[in-house]
């Protein structure tokens, strides 16, 4: 069984559409990265399978579970750690693990998740005195409670230093082995990369592609070939310039590099290379990055081209995130507006 | 068992936050703090007459409540939902297996709790006072009389809960009470003097006798539903000052239906059941990121 089903999402925000139609599905156990530039709807999706927000039309069901109506079952069997939320100030960090585990009706100790997450010395602190970098892994210790059966985390490395970061991959890829699956929403690339069996990149309210991260690799298909040479003359580079399948030839004194889409291509060039008698010595080819798929992507040059095939839905997609904001430019000003509320009270 | 948590929850935050005790203070000011009144004044009058009635006592408790309970109560309880929404804690209180009722009631019991153990502790004390110094007490009116004021409170943190669930901030909740007590206070009056004129045109706006619906609208309003409640208990039957002061005379002829004692107690429960339920109603669907 799919942990994540989506079919057909949509969700309108008076005259904007943040989520347009959108299907795609979450396989139990997996580290699945939810990509998206700002205001993609990232967000959106995540408070709609939580319960905050109703969708417009179509559902979303988790382990079976339908978010609109079985939304407390769903959040038995989950942990979440959502952009934007805001600590109880006058609460200490031991009470909001306590929190947890009695809304969820779990047995746990509160100090060995506060030093699983790295801050035992203050299970007795108030959270309001608490840094950002605290406070993250205050709620990511909320989220671990009780061994959820999906770990849902939005933007989880806010506030995070490096040593967080890498603890956090660490907890994550823990919690993978036990058997969780984690939809991972971000839209830091590289961590998404890091921890990630699959990934879907969303823009505009639609799914724009998805795949295991090889796969879209060898779908972009295009690398960079990079040759050592003993001299770059322009005849060399124009000749390049004419293979088919080439899109850029760039040079140095000594090197030339070669984007270039299939391998076929590559050989051709390598050829091509060989036979100017430049005194070849050397050659790599790197694979694209998850940021260049990303942008490809985003760009518009794979998009519709997913394993799930084109997003259905046409025209009039939203280009924004009215209703969920955590994943846009306003996350800086809604932080200090938190920080700020945090100061004043919980009541 | 969640509707438990938040409660708990919620209580323990206010018994630390100012909040929670700036209204409890604001509860206690006019019950105990009338009770701590009647007391310096009995020393300092001592010998020189009969103690006042504790009725009067209560009268004077009751108006000065009518007055201040309904902002108190609804400042104990405007932000519960709406601060969580602000501040961006709700994505724990609704993140963690909580239903919408289950924070929703769970946020109503607690500010109730707030409320009406204030109350409470301020009549205990002004029963203490009562019963011992003052004069020609009665046990049943003085019950009658806490009853109708905790409901009377009741009305106010569900119109308090209701508000801070449907507002998308804390401005807009704030504008919500102040809006809902203007209303209350002076609005309604309005309204009515605006009925009696489109029914009987401007020169007789004012003339007597009032029309049936006047009082039956009149009577609707929890603060007059209150006052007769309260008044109906404590005068037994006499036509007191207070209640020339603070309720509109009936002419003979008017319906008694109106403005009898259980349709004020039919306006209060009614105030106390329906209000909390549409606000319940209304955020059961809202979004809230």
């Amino acid at each position: 069984m799919s942990a994540i089903e989506i079919q057909n999402l949509t969700k309108r925000f008076g005259t904007v559409t943040a989520l347009d139609d959108l299907s795609f599905s979450v396989a139990e156990g997996e580290v699945f990265g939810f990509l998206g530039p700002n205001g993609a709807g990232k967000s959106t999706t995540i408070n709609i399978l939580l319960g905050f927000t109703r969708p417009s039309a179509g559902s979303a069901t988790v382990f079976g579970h339908d978010a609109e109506t079985e939304s407390k079952q769903i959040r038995y069997r989950t942990g979440s750690l959502l952009e934007g939320y805001g600590v109880y100030s006058r609460l200490t960090a031991r009470e909001h693990v306590e929190r947890a585990a009695n809304a969820k009706g779990v047995v746990t100790d509160p100090d060995a998740i506060l030093e699983r997450v790295g801050i035992p010395e203050a299970a007795d602190r108030r959270a309001g005195g608490f840094s950002k970098g605290m406070r993250q892994r205050m709620a990511i210790g909320m989220a671990l409670v009780g061994e959820p059966d999906l770990l849902v985390l939005d933007e989880p490395s806010t506030g995070l230093d490096p040593n967080g970061v890498r603890d956090l991959r660490e907890i994550i890829r823990a919690e993978s082995r036990r058997g969780a699956t984690v939809f991972f929403s971000s839209h830091l690339i590289d961590q998404v990369e890091a921890v990630c069996d699959r990934v879907g990149i969303l823009k505009d309210g639609e799914m724009v592609t998805q795949g295991d991260v090889d796969d879209l690799r060898a779908r972009l298909d295009a690398s960079v070939l990079t040759v050592s040479v003993d001299s770059t003359p322009d005849s060399l580079l124009g000749s390049l310039r004419g293979i088919d399948g080439v899109e850029e030839v760039s040079a140095t004194d000594r090197q030339v590099v070669v984007t270039a889409r299939g391998g076929v291509t590559k050989l051709r060039a390598l050829e091509q290379i060989e036979r100017a008698n430049v005194g070849f010595t050397d050659f790599t080819t790197t694979d694209p990055s998850l940021e260049e798929i990303f942008e490809e992507a985003t760009l518009g040059a794979l998009a519709a081209t997913d394993e799930g095939g084109p997003s259905p839905g046409a025209g009039s997609s939203g280009g924004g995130d009215p209703g969920d904001g955590d994943d846009d430019d306003s996350g800086e000003d809604r932080e200090a507006d938190w920080s700020e509320a945090t100061t004043e009270g919980d009541a | 068992m969640s509707l438990r948590t938040v409660l708990e929850d919620d209580l323990l935050r206010l018994r630390r936050s100012p909040l929670g005790w700036g209204v409890a203070l604001s509860v206690l000011a006019p019950t105990a703090g009338i009770a701590a009144i009647v007391v310096l004044f009995e020393l300092v009058d001592v010998g020189s007459g009969p103690a006042a009635p504790f009725d009067n006592i209560l009268m004077t408790v009751g108006v000065l409540l009518s007055f201040l309970l309904p902002f108190v109560a609804m400042l104990g309880s405007y932000s519960a939902i709406v601060y969580e929404r602000e501040s961006g804690s709700v994505r724990f209180l609704l993140g963690l297996p909580n239903s919408r009722l289950d924070a929703y009631a769970g946020k109503y019991v607690s500010r109730t709790v707030l409320l009406v153990v204030s109350l409470f502790a301020g009549c205990a004390v002004l029963a203490a006072v009562g019963f011992g110094l003052l004069t020609d007490p009665s046990v049943v009116e003085f019950v009658l009389f806490v009853l109708a004021t905790a409901a009377f409170t009741l009305v106010f943190v569900g119109f308090g809960i209701a508000i801070s669930s449907v507002a998308n901030s804390l401005i807009g909740a704030t504008a919500g009470i102040i809006g809902t007590y203007v209303v209350f206070r002076g609005g309604w009056m309005i309204a009515q003097y605006a009925g009696l004129y489109v029914t009987r045109g401007g020169e007789e706006v004012t003339a007597r006798p009032y029309p049936d619906w006047f009082f039956f609208l009149g009577r609707v309003n929890p603060l007059n539903a209150y006052l007769t409640v309260a008044v109906d208990v404590l005068d037994r039957g006499q036509n007191t000052l207070a209640r020339q002061i603070l309720l509109t005379a009936p002419a003979p002829e008017v319906n008694t239906v109106a403005t009898g004692t259980p349709y004020a107690v039919l306006a209060l429960l009614g105030w106390v059941v329906v209000v909390p339920l549409v606000g319940y109603l209304l955020f059961r669907r809202k979004d809230l990121l």
